[in-house]
């Protein structure tokens, strides 16, 4: 009997974040919706994650995006800031 | 062949952005009362490019190269979203702000100017020839 893999270390938000915008973001042509698309894709994980409040702000940069997330508590105070950038789109 | 405007944040998406793909597909529209515009377009018509938020003015002339098609940036099972496929023509030589389209008895009457926050809006004739000669671009009137 094989033994079991060990499973597999916990990502890290930033990892898991910038696993879904790319997921949305490479390959693609640069139109309209897509940095509403990639923003859309950041929120699922934060929410899965248990974000509730969030700004996402996406930008075009150079041939690619710029991610901006900042984590929101429940008191309206800024408690986390995260920048991604997607190239290759 | 009729005319809409289709706005965009050109840090976004731009003429510029437009121009050096040939093409694109204008999608990302959330509003119901938009994508009523999108699905009336018909291939042929003609579409104003606005920037908004930076820049605020009508930067460019485009062309509907494909008609109305399911968005694929809305959420899978979510088919109520459409975009259409559109083509530069000619950016305009000089950019039609929205505070000259505002202080124009010929323009300041225009759907997008009423309803700021509508996205894709329908465009007249006349406001078309307006808007291209305001903004030095010579091309065949549409109105006749």
């Amino acid at each position: 009997m094989r033994p079991k893999p060990p499973p597999a270390p916990p990502r890290s938000l930033e990892e898991e974040l910038q696993d879904a915008v790319e997921a949305v973001a490479i390959g693609q042509n640069l139109r309209p919706g897509l940095p509403g698309a990639v923003a859309t894709a950041a929120r699922g994980v934060l929410l899965r994650r248990g974000f509730g409040k969030s700004q996402v702000n996406v930008r075009q940069e150079g041939a690619g995006l710029a991610v901006s997330i900042q984590l929101i508590d429940g008191r309206a105070t800024l408690v986390r800031s995260i920048h991604l950038s997607v190239e290759g789109l | 062949m009729a005319v809409w405007l289709g706005k965009t944040e050109p840090f976004k998406f731009s003429w510029d952005d437009l121009v050096r793909q040939g093409s694109t597909f204008w999608d990302g529209v959330r509003s119901a009362q938009a994508r009523n515009n999108l699905q009336a377009m018909a291939v042929g018509d003609e579409f104003l490019l606005y920037h908004s938020n930076e820049g605020l003015a009508v930067v460019g002339l485009a062309r509907v190269i494909g008609a109305a098609r399911r968005d694929p940036s809305a959420e899978e099972g979510d088919d109520r979203w459409v975009g259409v496929d559109i083509a530069p023509v000619a950016a305009l030589p000089r950019p039609l702000t929205l505070k000259e389209i505002k202080a124009d008895p010929a323009l300041m009457g225009m759907a997008f100017v009423r309803q700021g926050r509508l996205s894709v809006s329908p465009v007249t004739d006349a406001e078309r020839d307006r808007i291209l000669a305001l903004g030095g671009l010579s091309l065949p009137p549409a109105s006749r």
